[in-house]
């Protein structure tokens, strides 16, 4: 937790109310939740050493607090194998991103490892006017997108509300898995919303949270990507 | 929370049971607000009622004050029945008075548009610096069986009863209430509460929750200022009154600016979906629903589970039974084999021996049979409750006509009846199982059936359709009850 607050002051301080995709990452490994190691390069050289240093296959992505749509703006690249590899993919993004955003901030870009293809969540938070903050939970890719198959509880929550949300979105059946994948692990996605809820329950700050996708395995989840935006 | 309630018992007291009523805006023109307004207070003989009307020396045989301060008693309550825009002056009159409460009948306010709002906006600031809490404006009364009061505008005699009302629109309100009535529900308070400019739904239910003639709190919701404190109160509540809801859309939607993915999929009824079930509150679809709930929660005990058993005197209206609780996630149960022994025992060779029971349509002169089949239903452990679709209790023609009986014979067949009545009510009190009857109708042709309905504590629904959905939820209020309860 005292990472989480030393975090939120920093972006504070800058007058910034959306975290970096690192910076979030951070609050939400804060709080418990398993998230992809993901960390900043600042050169071309540094990406091919952390790639190294994580593991391959690897993904990169820019990193600008100018740039919300990172796969629209050609930074995002998947599936990296080697150093080799690597070091293309940062100098086509570099070329994309400043054809497309000349004006953006560059930091670099993140390294994360590639995780594996689990059955795609989505855990999210916001405030409502009436309500306050209110937790959601939803199968990821074409049902959230275009179905909205999701649920949501009032933070906070307990375990009774996690397991009924989780239950109540119409796909549940494919969180046992369909076409050979393995079934989703759901006390974990449990523990992922719990934790969110208590997360947002002690940091008054946060106004939003995408945790999107969240990947769900036989025996655990992971947190690929992760977005938070500050009141 | 705030421990101390924004409102004060003081205040309560005098919206409910005043002593003194000041009617401003009280006329003589049938059939106008003023008018009703008028004549409704007048029932109470004990009450001292002041019409207020500049031009009229009296109204309705009262005499009248040409200002609420000139009235030479203290007001508990201003009913204000005046013109939209002289509310402001009158109601400064009733802070110079010092008038406790009022309600504000007159429209043309916050509904109307920009300008309304605003002077609603200014009848709530002088009403608040004075002290005055009141209702409305744009409601169309409230009432209290208890102490006999209707500024609805309401004549004769209020049954009391134990189901308040509260609505956020007066012709839904009194549908309602109408609705209710006709399946013999008598309520404790209802309340139109308008564009709620002072008191608002959350300030209603923090009463209500401590009413003691209040057992269930049936609500009409368009949409809520403090959605949190409604929240807080109603898992106070549903505990140890149950709270039924109907809820229609909003705009709140439109109004919400999030950059998460999150946000933009939360749609305001979805938010208000999550709430009212984290908080044990039924939400109800219409206000036929929300009747049906009511007459089910006042007459039964709730169900320990959700599988059905099916009564039925031919195959038609079991299938239908059996399909509509499907739909609702109800489970149709497997009749334990000692029930099937037993029913063999009461039944022809050609009944099914499963669930749906079919009694394969027996005379009328067999219908005694009915209550034993359902005795027997009722034992079974795989079974939480019963849909009879059968008559159970026979109307008044039915005996002269088809049994050919004569006032004698159908007072004794009547007697029999309760008898056997008497019988299935311990049943449903002892094993927690509700009997769930749509053969005949609450409110059928013959009262002497209604009434022994709610004799027998039976849940009395129009069709399979609706009987499944009622089911549906008492089966979800019990489980939300057991789960809070850390059963």
């Amino acid at each position: 937790m005292k990472n989480t607050l030393s975090t939120i002051k920093d972006v504070k301080k800058q007058d910034r109310v959306l975290l970096t995709e690192i910076e979030a990452k951070q609050v939400i490994k804060g709080a418990g939740i398993k998230t992809v190691e993901t960390r900043l390069a600042k050169s071309q050289k540094e990406a091919v050493e952390i790639s190294g240093e994580i593991g391959f296959p690897v993904v990169l992505k820019i990193a600008s607090p100018d740039i919300t749509h990172k796969t629209d703006a050609g930074g995002v690249k998947v599936g990296l194998k080697s150093a080799a590899e690597v070091k293309k993919a940062y100098a086509e993004i570099m070329a994309s991103v400043r054809r497309k955003f000349p004006k953006a901030k560059i930091e670099g870009v993140t390294v994360q490892s590639m995780a594996k293809q689990g059955i795609e969540v989505i855990v999210g938070m916001f405030k409502d006017a009436q309500f306050g903050p209110v937790i959601m939970f939803g199968l990821g890719g074409i049902f959230v997108e275009v179905l909205k198959d999701v649920s949501f509880r009032l933070i906070p929550i307990v375990k009774r509300d996690a397991e009924e949300m989780i239950k109540e979105i119409k796909g549940y059946a494919l969180l046992n898995g369909y076409r050979g994948q393995d079934p989703a692990h759901i006390p974990s996605l449990v523990d992922v919303l719990l934790k969110l809820s208590a997360l947002v329950e002690k940091t008054p700050e946060i106004k939003e949270i995408d945790l999107n996708p969240v990947f769900a395995y036989k025996n655990s989840a992971l947190a690929v990507d992760a977005r938070i935006v500050l009141e | 929370m705030n421990n101390s309630p924004r409102v004060t018992s003081e205040s309560w007291h005098s919206l409910f049971s005043p002593a003194t009523v000041a009617v401003i805006g009280a006329s003589n023109t049938q059939g106008s607000w003023g008018n009703n307004a008028m004549r409704g207070l007048l029932n109470v003989k004990s009450r001292r009622i002041y019409p207020v009307n500049p031009s009229s020396p009296e109204v309705v045989g009262v005499k009248a004050y040409r200002s609420v301060t000139d009235i030479p008693d203290t007001i508990d309550l201003a009913v204000i029945v005046v013109a939209e825009k002289i509310v402001p002056s009158v109601m400064r009159e009733c802070v110079a008075k010092g008038v406790k409460t009022a309600i504000i009948i007159t429209s043309g306010f916050g509904e109307m548009g920009e300008e309304g709002r605003q002077l609603e906006r200014e009848v709530a600031d002088i009403a608040r610096e004075g002290g005055i809490h009141f209702i409305g404006p744009n409601s169309m009364g409230h009432a209290d069986t208890g102490t006999q009061l209707s500024t609805f505008g309401q004549f004769g005699k209020m049954p009391k009863g134990e189901v308040a009302v509260l609505a956020q629109s007066g012709s839904t309100c009194l549908k309602i209430v109408r609705s209710l009535a006709e399946t013999g529900i008598a309520l404790s308070k209802y309340i139109s509460t308008g564009n709620e400019a002072d008191l608002i739904t959350e300030d209603y239910l923090e009463y209500l929750a401590d009413d003691e003639d209040t057992k269930i709190i049936a609500l009409y919701l368009e949409g809520l200022r403090d959605g949190r404190r409604f929240f807080n109160l109603a898992k106070k509540i549903t505990p140890r009154k149950p709270i039924v809801v109907v809820k229609v859309g909003g705009t709140e939607e439109s109004a919400r600016a999030v950059m998460s993915h999150t946000g933009a999929l939360a749609g305001a009824d979805a938010v208000y979906t999550a709430a009212f079930k984290q908080s044990g509150v039924i939400r109800v679809e219409d206000d036929d629903e929300l009747c049906d709930v009511v007459y089910a929660l006042l007459n039964s005990p709730l169900p320990r589970g959700s599988r059905t058993g099916i009564l039925s005197i031919g195959g038609g209206p079991g299938a239908l039974a059996a399909e509509a609780c499907e739909k609702e996630g109800l489970a149709i149960g497997k009749l334990e084999p000692s029930t099937v022994t037993k029913l063999d025992g009461l039944l022809s060779s050609r009944w099914p021996r499963r669930n749906p029971v079919d009694m394969a349509g027996p005379s009328a002169a067999e219908m005694s049979v009915v209550t034993n089949l359902l005795s027997v239903m009722m034992e079974d452990k795989n079974l939480d409750f019963i849909f009879l679709l059968a008559p159970i209790i026979m109307d008044k023609s039915l005996l002269a006509g088809r049994l050919g009986l004569n006032p004698e014979g159908i007072k004794a067949y009547r007697a029999k009846e309760e008898k056997n009545i008497g019988l299935i009510r311990e049943k449903v009190e002892q094993y927690e199982k509700p009997v769930v009857m749509m053969w005949q109708w609450r409110g059928f042709s013959d009262p002497e059936v209604t009434t022994l309905f709610r004799k027998g504590k039976f849940i009395v629904c129009a069709n399979a359709r609706r009987a499944a959905r009622v089911m549906h939820y008492l089966v979800w209020y019990r489980n939300y009850l057991d789960v809070v309860a850390g059963k």
